[in-house]
């Protein structure tokens, strides 16, 4: 085998790895925002009907951009924990506030933990 | 080990420093209506409606409480609360964290027409750095001041608010606790605001988030 088509195998198998790493992280940050996660120390969404966790969506418009979203109005009061009357008081067993900030501030333990996980670590 | 006591304790009394605008030691009066100066300009130092001032070097105790602003021009203050009192050199306006603060678990209940601040400390992951017997611990709690400005009085409050918290808490600023550990702000997420909404029933709100880590040893 030539070096050129050495080259060649290195380099599909770097972008291969790569797309790997990319969905395995966008994979982790809608699971941090909806289940929780250790990575991230999220608590995930609180649960009453599930409308709420079981809306947010995981997407790809482009090759290289993953977007995790919600259209739920009441998102946001949930994720500051702040409603119209004031503090929301968590009634939920499961989840709480401030997910999306977590899993924000800790993107970059989800690109290494990605990476773990694609190599199989 | 960790002691979120002193995490919560150091965080809050770096916030007590804010100062989000100050006119700087200068000669100044007060007015039925509010406050008033004869040079420099209110509104280049950054003084908002809906903003708490607060001043130092009057000699009446109504005009270092201060008030909230409810309009501003170059030279005047127009605040609710001051008494008349002749120019004088060496006080000062200024502009800090609001005086209504909703520490967390302690009861508190918002005054109309006053923007207030509510605190809460988010833990965040914890995990090893290094390995071994005594290895080092990093931990990241998030500290979110969400300020709450008095609805209907424009965006220059709150963006004052959240710009100068966002100063005060910048990337690598260190505070010490008191068992020796080093608590700092991140620069690889620094810190960073939320978006301006409408949260509670007379008020909006702006979170301002501040990402923090701190190395220590594992007692194991």
């Amino acid at each position: 085998m030539a070096f050129g088509d050495d080259l060649r195998m290195f380099a599909e198998k770097g972008e291969r790895r790569s797309k790997e790493v990319f969905l395995a992280a966008v994979g982790m940050v809608h699971e941090s925002v909806t289940e929780g996660s250790a990575v991230t120390g999220a608590p995930g969404q609180p649960v009453d009907t599930s409308n709420l966790k079981t809306s947010w969506i995981q997407e790809f418009p482009e090759e290289w951009v993953g977007e995790v979203y919600t259209i739920v109005e009441y998102a946001p009061p949930i994720e500051d924990g702040q409603g119209p009357h004031g503090p929301l008081m968590l009634r939920s067993e499961v989840g709480g506030f401030h997910s999306v900030k977590l899993t924000r501030a800790n993107w970059d333990r989800i690109v290494e933990h990605a990476v773990q996980e694609v190599r199989g670590v | 080990m960790f002691d979120y006591q002193q995490v919560q304790l150091a965080l809050r009394a770096h916030a007590l420093t804010l100062a989000a605008v100050t006119t700087g030691s200068t000669t100044l009066s007060a007015t039925s209506t509010g406050y008033a100066r004869a040079a420099g300009s209110f509104v280049t130092d950054g003084f908002r409606v809906g903003m708490e001032v607060s001043g130092t070097g009057f000699t009446a105790a109504a005009n270092n409480t201060g008030g909230v602003i409810t309009a501003v021009t170059a030279t005047a203050l127009t605040v609710d609360g001051p008494t008349t009192e002749s120019a004088g050199a060496g006080r000062v306006l200024s502009v800090g964290l609001p005086s209504r603060r909703a520490w967390e678990n302690v009861k508190f209940e918002p005054t109309p027409g006053f923007p207030y601040v509510e605190e809460q400390l988010i833990g965040g992951p914890t995990f090893e750095t290094s390995i071994g017997p005594g290895s080092t611990l990093e931990m990241r709690p998030l500290y979110v001041l969400q300020v709450f400005v008095p609805e209907n009085t424009g965006v220059g409050a709150p963006n004052g608010y959240a710009d100068g918290l966002i100063a005060l808490f910048r990337p690598r600023k260190a505070l010490t606790l008191t068992n020796g550990d080093v608590l700092r702000v991140r620069g690889d997420a620094g810190p960073f605001r939320g978006q301006l909404t409408a949260r509670r029933t007379g008020w909006v709100m702006v979170p301002v988030t501040v990402p923090l880590r701190l190395y220590t040893l594992n007692s194991d």
